[in-house]
């Protein structure tokens, strides 16, 4: 009964909420660990060499814009995205920081809210009628994190487990492990039915009735043609090698692939920014990846027409320290940084070639123009077509709106464009 | 161009980081007097015959220094060959066992000068080569700072008094290193076995039947190190643990210390005694009685399973009861009183007194009376936790009308300093509106109770006063030129003053902690010849206090992180000066160690 319930609040919201020229797809780059300013999209040449490390700013394809040397491939594809140099909160712990820029709330207050994914996820899908889950995450999830929060279950992500590197991305549930034929697995899922005999006396049962929605849902998938989006094979050895075949770069690739699909929200957890230790030596082996990974996506996007109706956003929960730490244990590291970090947005609405908020001659405050999380992601709440004051539906039947109130400085209304009717 | 002297300085600065000798650890952390022990010490910028260590205190000197070379990682084929010849030498053959002759292999074979002299190295050498081929690391908890490894060599004399020293490395090119714990004991040690390859069937535990005795070990990934003791029926025993007291503080690690777990089983492998803190301390201590005369087994592990060379122990197992607790006093200088001797009788708050109290029962609220005036200015600190107390405090403040006026739990300070991890003792400070009859209450926060938990109460006018700390136990000073040390004041009780440093042994500018500021770079100069050996060095900070000029010593300190988040200052024994020449050397020891071929 409750669920029932749950389920009438929730389409009264999306009745309200969506609005007509929207994003129709998101992809989330979730640079995880925290990726550096200074060595991405923040350079400081000009800095002291215990902030920069001697690391030089390269020039963009837009005439104004630097972005740093580690990043060559992405600066000629700046055109395509805008920068925000300002972001900043109060969070430099893992967990509570990945909270907050994924919720836009604080940690705390006994609600657990839903990550973005999921609210994207929820509002769209009325419209949306593929057979991938609409909120896919490639390919493993936030460790101590809930996407879903306390939205139903039926909005938690797909998360595809697996390695797009190998021949084969094998799928969790989705694509086979092994040499398994479909009609070895057919005739599997058929014995299982056979075996089935709580279905037999339990039929009607509600609960009973999900579990078998949700299993017919992914029948279709595996059987369907909906699993060759993920099947890397089906696209061009030369396409592949335009991403680069690192887990971000086949990640990034599968990542079109879904939105080609019309999968609303596509997130890809990167690993291994979390640089304390060796930290210029991984960011060369992570920005060179990560590099090649959105510059093909963007490139590609554009290419097919779809970076119009696709949202890419790429950061992590915050920056890293601009004065390098030599001391023990680090020895050239950066630690957490949630005073002044920077993002990347691009397509959906978003304008290219811009740049939001400029941080000091360190990058160890914000200058100019604070972006708080919850503007942010209210921007692309807004641009999705969801009013981020809206409501969502809550289990206990409790008051909840998507974020919280914008902050002073406000959401990114200077890079839209010019297509929110709100 | 012209370049600023600051500009240089602090280049000067950056590159003495980087090259000064760095120690994470020290393995074992103690020794017995009148024994020569072979310490391995885990660090960084070790240079070769260059470095000299240095134990503080008397009676006990370092005798020689070998740096381990830096194994780098061989192919398949080398560290067969490697692995073979260690298991020839453990069968009592000494010869070199053939090298593989496919050019292919050869192109891969990496040099290292002790895996070409294995038959010359001694045993702790030879292990530590089978132990780098061989043995689990994470390489996730790995840490360049603890790369390089050095057999350190000392004397403790048989006179040498015990208890806790420092070690610190130094050399003349690079300067002095942070200092490590290391204790001497009056009772035998034991060091844990030594690694043995898998391949090889592993030695028999020994029993150990001699008590008292120390047990020393490092905890890798994993591990779980075991012992064998021999117990007496009827007799009372206590094992004392030391991990996190020898490594308060580390930054790459959450929770950020060692958290050792003792357990002890009986000789039918079955648990009998368990144990991982006393109280809120992570440095366990286990008590056991045996009713039947044995062998028992020790295990000590991580909590979390967790491990790396810098997670080192000390178990100290003697006969003894348990014992209460024995706290120094640390409000020495004011008048005491015990909480049990006022019974209703109100205290004296115009001037600063002490009151010692012990929270023997549950629920128990302890209330203290005073009479106090308009416009009084008062401070009442409790001081438990910081004093190694179980107790975390409360306090509420009533007036004669039983109006609640203030209310006082973990009180935030402006720096940690010492190994405490979180400051939990209360503190309040306020000026009272009316005069009258004041009632305070203190309690347990967590309604824990017993002998041990005591508290000391400081009540009465505030205190202006001021302490300063330095956030390096030391200075290295390029010949020639000047090296800057950061110090902290911490400012209490209405004290606003600027503060001074002043060295009376070192050349110092930018000496005053301006007003504002709670921290300064302070540079020095060396003054003296130049003997490129540390030395130890007084620093004092000056301030006036109502009036008053003040000069106090300055804590010499080292900060420490504490799971990649936390800064705290690590009381030192001394604060060192050393002249160094500079030089432009290599300091990435993994690039200095090892070539191909």
């Amino acid at each position: 009964m409750i669920k029932t319930k749950h389920m009438a609040t929730l389409i009264s919201c999306v009745a309200v909420s969506v609005t007509a020229q929207t994003a129709k797809s998101v992809i989330e780059i979730w640079v995880w660990g925290g990726p550096s300013q200074l060595e991405t999209f923040d350079p400081k040449p000009k800095a002291p060499t215990e902030y920069n490390n001697n690391l030089k700013a390269i020039p963009t394809n837009v005439e104004g814009i630097e972005i740093s040397e580690m990043l060559p491939k992405l600066a000629q594809q700046a055109d395509k995205y805008s920068l925000i140099r300002s972001m900043t909160h109060t969070h430099n712990g893992h967990e509570t920081a990945t909270y907050l820029m994924q919720t836009g709330r604080e940690p705390g207050g006994g609600r657990v809210y839903p990550a973005i994914g999921a609210v994207v996820a929820m509002f769209k899908s009325k419209r949306y009628q593929g057979d991938i889950p609409p909120y896919v995450i490639l390919t493993v999830p936030k460790g101590r994190f809930s996407e879903i929060g306390f939205l139903s279950e039926q909005y938690a992500p797909l998360v595809t487990g697996g390695n797009p590197t190998q021949p084969r991305f094998v799928v969790d549930g989705i694509v086979p492990a092994g040499d398994q034929s479909p009609d070895e697995m057919k005739a599997r899922f058929d014995q299982m039915d056979a075996l089935d005999t709580l279905g037999q006396v339990a039929s009607e049962n509600a609960a009973y009735k999900d579990f078998k929605t949700a299993g017919a849902g992914a029948r279709r998938v595996v059987f369907g043609d909906a699993a060759k989006a993920f099947d890397l094979n089906l696209e061009s050895a030369e396409m592949r090698d335009k991403y680069g075949r690192t887990q971000v770069g086949q990640s990034c690739l599968v990542a079109r692939r879904l939105v080609e699909q019309g999968v609303p929200y596509i997130t890809i957890n990167a690993q291994g920014w979390d640089s304390h230790k060796r930290h210029f030596e991984v960011m060369r082996q992570r920005t060179a990846e990560m590099d090649q990974a959105v510059a093909a996506l963007l490139a590609d996007l554009s290419e097919k027409k779809l970076l119009d109706t696709t949202i890419v956003w790429w950061t992590g929960e915050f920056g890293r320290t601009p004065r390098i730490q030599q001391d023990a244990p680090w020895m050239g590291g950066r630690n957490h940084f949630c005073t002044c970090f920077c993002a990347l947005v691009a397509g959906g609405g978003f304008a290219g070639g811009r740049v939001v908020g400029e941080s000091d001659e360190t990058a160890s405050n914000v200058a100019k123009r604070p972006v708080a999380p919850q503007d942010l992601l209210g921007s692309i709440y807004e641009l999705c077509g969801i009013d981020p004051d809206g409501k969502l539906p809550n289990p206990m039947n409790v008051d909840c709106v998507i974020l919280p109130p914008e902050s002073k400085e406000g959401r990114l209304r200077e890079l839209y464009n010019n297509r929110i009717s709100k | 161009m012209r370049i600023s002297y600051p500009l240089v300085l602090c280049v000067s600065c950056a590159a003495m980081l980087h090259a000064a000798p760095y120690i994470g650890y020290v393995y074992p952390a103690g020794g017995q007097q009148g024994t020569t022990l072979q310490l391995l010490v885990g660090g960084s910028g070790i240079l070769s015959k260059n470095d000299f260590g240095h134990v503080t205190g008397e009676g006990v000197t370092v005798r020689d220094i070998i740096v381990v070379p830096n194994f780098p990682n061989p192919s398949g084929v080398q560290q067969k060959w490697i692995l073979s010849w260690l298991e020839n030498i453990a069968d009592g053959k000494m010869e070199r066992p053939p090298m593989p002759t496919l050019q292919e292999h050869l192109d891969e074979w990496r040099e290292n000068p002790w895996w070409e002299t294995l038959d010359k190295l001694n045993d702790l050498q030879r292990n530590l080569v089978l132990r780098d081929l061989l043995a689990r690391r994470n390489a996730l908890q790995s840490a360049p700072s603890i790369r390089q490894m050095a057999i350190v060599t000392v004397d403790i004399a048989a006179d040498a008094p015990p208890g806790l020293r420092e070690l610190r490395l130094w050399n003349s090119v690079s300067g002095v290193s942070v200092p490590r714990k290391f204790y001497v004991s009056m009772m035998p040690h034991q060091c844990e076995p030594r690694y043995v390859s898998p391949s090889r069937p592993q030695p028999p535990l020994p029993t150990i039947d001699t008590i008292p005795v120390a047990v020393d070990g490092q905890l890798m990934p994993g591990e779980v190190d075991v012992y064998k003791f021999k117990l007496e029926k009827n007799k009372s025993y206590r094992f004392t643990a030391q991990a996190r007291s020898l490594l308060p503080f580390i930054g790459d690690a959450v929770p950020g210390h060692c958290q050792l777990v003792l357990r002890l089983l009986d000789s039918d492998k079955k648990e009998i005694a368990f144990v991982d803190d006393v109280y809120f301390y992570p440095d366990p201590i286990l008590y056991y009685k045996p009713t039947v005369a044995g062998e028992y087994t020790l295990e000590v592990r991580d909590n979390l399973y967790r491990g790396r060379e810098d997670f080192v122990y000390e178990i100290a197992l003697e006969q003894g009861e348990p014992a209460l607790k024995e706290y120094p006093n640390p409000l020495p200088n004011m008048p005491q009183t015990k909480y049990s001797d006022l019974k209703r009788n109100s205290i004296d708050i115009s001037q600063p007194q002490c009151v010692t109290g012990v929270i023997v029962n549950k629920n128990q609220y302890d209330t203290l009376r005073f009479k106090g005036r308009k416009g009084q200015s008062l401070v009442i600190e409790m001081i438990a936790r910081r004093n190694n107390s179980p107790v975390d405090g409360i306090m509420r403040l009533y007036d004669d009308a039983g109006v609640k006026l203030a209310e006082a739990d973990d009180y935030k300070e402006a720096i940690n300093v010492g190994e405490y991890i979180q400051q939990v003792d209360p503190y309040l400070s306020m000026t009272l509106l009316k005069d009258g009859e004041y009632r305070l209450v203190l309690a347990d926060r967590l309604q824990g109770c017993g002998a041990d938990y005591r508290y000391w109460l400081r009540i009465g006018p505030a205190m202006p006063d001021f302490a300063v700390y330095s956030t390096v136990s030391f200075v290295n000073i390029p010949v020639g030129s000047a090296a800057r040390v950061r110090f902290i004041v911490d400012r209490k009780e209405g004290f606003s003053n600027e503060v001074k440093i002043v060295s009376d042994d070192l050349v110092v500018s930018d000496t005053i902690i301006g007003v504002t500021n709670i921290e300064k770079n302070v540079t020095f100069k060396a003054k003296d010849e130049r003997t490129f050996k540390p030395k130890p060095i007084s620093l004092f900070a000056e301030a006036s206090i109502q009036g008053k000029t003040v000069r106090k010593p300055i804590t010499p300190a080292d900060q420490m992180m504490q799971a990649f988040a936390y800064n705290h200052l690590l009381p030192a024994g001394n604060f060192y000066a050393m002249q160094y020449r500079a030089s432009m050397r290599n300091t990435d020891p993994s690039k200095r160690a090892s070539k191909k071929k």
